[in-house]
């Protein structure tokens, strides 16, 4: 069998360095980021200068030999030597340079003493040293051959552009190491933010792992991105406590709710078996503990129903349809069983009430609303269905529209302000209805019901009794389709 | 582009006083009578720079002499 698996703690390891840090990797893309787009931008400025200057030098030369060639074409050789004569005597930067050779290798004009050895061939650019009276200087060249076996060297001097092309290069150079080190505190600076947000997540969700629901994120107030992760991360931990304190009450209440009928059925069934003296009081105990089991199916039933409401795969039923007659045939239903309980049964109902959503479920709600009504009203009392359309309500998404009202009032027991706050939990009973029969999961249901469809359930005091009031935003005309209008009564 | 290297560079002879006082006798080939001011002036500190020892300086003011005459010279 094999041994169960030991969880590593998710917490950072010690040390400074971590290659599988996330906030090392962010701050070295951050930093190989920074220096890239450093070097492309100082690369530019390197092209732009030193490139300029050579290219120009590269210009110059070119344009001088094809006007040397058009003179050698004219005047041949003389001609050359006199105007290569005539250019270094007018040369005011001192730079250029000439050599006019025989085929024998003889100098025969220009102010270089001889051939460059090394310059053998021909239409290729060359740089080498030259010897001026001053100092030894790097000189720009180019050979052409010209008939007769004679070759022409043109260049030149570029010691200047030398110099400026050493000082942008070093200052690029510097410019590269001060962007290097920018880059390298940047991404330690990053990576330090990063690592504090990650280590503050890490913690909460560590002491949460380790049971601790209470922990939140640190909050700075600065209301930033950070500040928004960290509202974000914590309103999601609330509504975790909520459910999870949610589903622990559910399951207390389900435990102690059906225990209830399950051990009545199983008390009557045994005293049933050990007392019973005849066939008709043990077919009366039988005919009683499946009235309990019944209850325990009901509340399942229940359950199951607010589940499935609650999930909103009801909401594909939706339909366009008219209120009121669905409402009537609620009334109708309930005006018997009012009169039956000697109760007054009132109506303040539109002639119509264009409606979007689920009616069979909506009739259902309004069924546990008067059904609540009537168990919790004293003899005599009154029970009002009032509907009416609030043209311009501010709706629970902030927008402006039509809103139902739609509210029962009854005369009955009421609620305190506290229990008014849990009416809607399920399995919750008031304290003065523990003696109604019921199973805590009507008002729940109206809750689901009414959430489906995006709208509010309250209750407040009547003085005496209670009034439950459901406010449902109403469907604008035009975002409805047309294939959804429906004005049948099922 | 290639980069020769060669152990010996090649001497620039116009960086020399024989080129700055052929420079000078190429301004006095001109009629000294036509000489303004100005390139008279030019020729003879060039000349004398040259003569010093300042060979480049010297022909900067030569050059610039001639510079001067072929503009105004016919």
């Amino acid at each position: 069998m094999s041994e169960p698996t030991a969880f590593a703690p998710a917490s950072p390891q010690p040390g400074f360095l971590r290659l599988r840090s996330v906030s090392l990797r962010f701050a070295l893309v951050y930093g190989t980021l920074f220096i890239c787009s450093a070097v492309l931008f100082l690369s530019f400025i390197w092209w732009g200068t030193v490139g300029l200057l050579e290219h120009r030098v590269e210009q110059a030369i070119t344009t001088d030999s094809r006007a040397l060639f058009n003179i050698w074409s004219e005047g041949g050789p003389t001609g050359l030597t006199m105007i290569i004569d005539d250019r270094l005597e007018q040369d005011v930067d001192d730079n250029a340079l000439y050599l006019l050779v025989n085929k024998d290798n003889k100098w025969v004009a220009g102010n270089l003493a001889e051939w460059p050895r090394q310059i053998i061939s021909n239409d290729h650019w060359f740089t080498m040293p030259v010897q001026r009276s001053y100092a030894q200087d790097m000189a720009k060249v180019r050979a052409y051959a010209l008939p007769d076996g004679y070759r022409l060297l043109i260049g030149r001097d570029i010691s200047g552009r030398t110099l400026l092309r050493k000082i942008v290069t070093d200052t690029l150079l510097w410019a590269c190491v001060m962007v290097t080190l920018l880059a390298i505190g940047g991404g330690w600076l990053i990576r330090r933010l990063f690592r504090h947000v990650i280590h503050s997540i890490s913690r909460t969700t560590q002491a949460i792992t380790h049971g601790d629901m209470s922990r939140r994120m640190p909050v700075q107030g600065s209301d930033d991105e950070l500040d928004e992760i960290a509202i974000t991360i914590n309103e999601m931990l609330e509504r975790i406590s909520r459910l999870m304190d949610g589903v622990r009450q559910v399951s207390n209440a389900i435990a102690h709710d059906l225990r209830t009928p399950i051990t009545r059925a199983r008390t009557q069934l045994e005293d049933a078996a050990l007392h019973a003296k005849n066939e008709d009081e043990l077919r009366a105990a039988i005919e009683q503990a499946v009235g309990n089991l019944d209850n325990v199916t009901s509340i399942c039933e229940a359950l199951l129903r607010i589940a499935q409401i609650e999930s909103g795969a009801r909401r594909s039923a939706f339909v366009l349809f008219d209120l009121i007659p669905a409402l009537q045939d609620v009334c109708e239903l309930y005006e018997a069983v009012a009169e039956d309980h000697g109760l007054r049964f009132v109506q303040h109902l539109p002639d119509h009430l264009p409606f979007f959503g689920d009616r069979a479920m909506f009739q259902q709600a309004v069924a546990n609303l008067l059904d609540n009504a009537v168990k919790f009203s004293p003899p005599h009392g009154i029970i009002t269905l009032s509907a009416e359309v609030l043209s311009t309500a501010r709706r629970s998404d902030g927008t402006r529209g039509k809103m139902l009202s739609l509210s029962v009032a009854d005369e009955g027991i009421g609620m305190s302000e506290a229990d008014m706050a849990r009416a809607s939990e399920r399995f919750f009973r008031a304290e003065q209805a523990r003696n109604t029969p019921g199973s805590g999961l009507g008002l729940s249901l109206v809750q689901a019901i009414v959430q489906l469809h995006d709208g509010q359930l309250q209750l407040a005091s009547n003085a005496p009794g209670l009034i439950t009031r459901i406010e449902i935003p109403l469907p604008d005309e035009e975002t409805v389709p047309a294939v959804q209008h429906t004005t049948t009564n099922h | 582009m290639r980069t020769v290297p060669s152990p010996k560079p090649v001497v620039v002879t116009s960086d020399s006083v024989a080129f700055c006082l052929q420079l000078s006798r190429v301004i006095e080939s001109y009629n000294a009578s036509a000489l303004s001011p100005t390139v008279s002036r030019l020729r003879e500190e060039g000349t004398d720079l040259c003569r010093q020892g300042l060979v480049r300086p010297g022909l900067i003011r030569l050059r610039r002499a001639i510079v001067s005459l072929k503009r105004t010279t016919p």
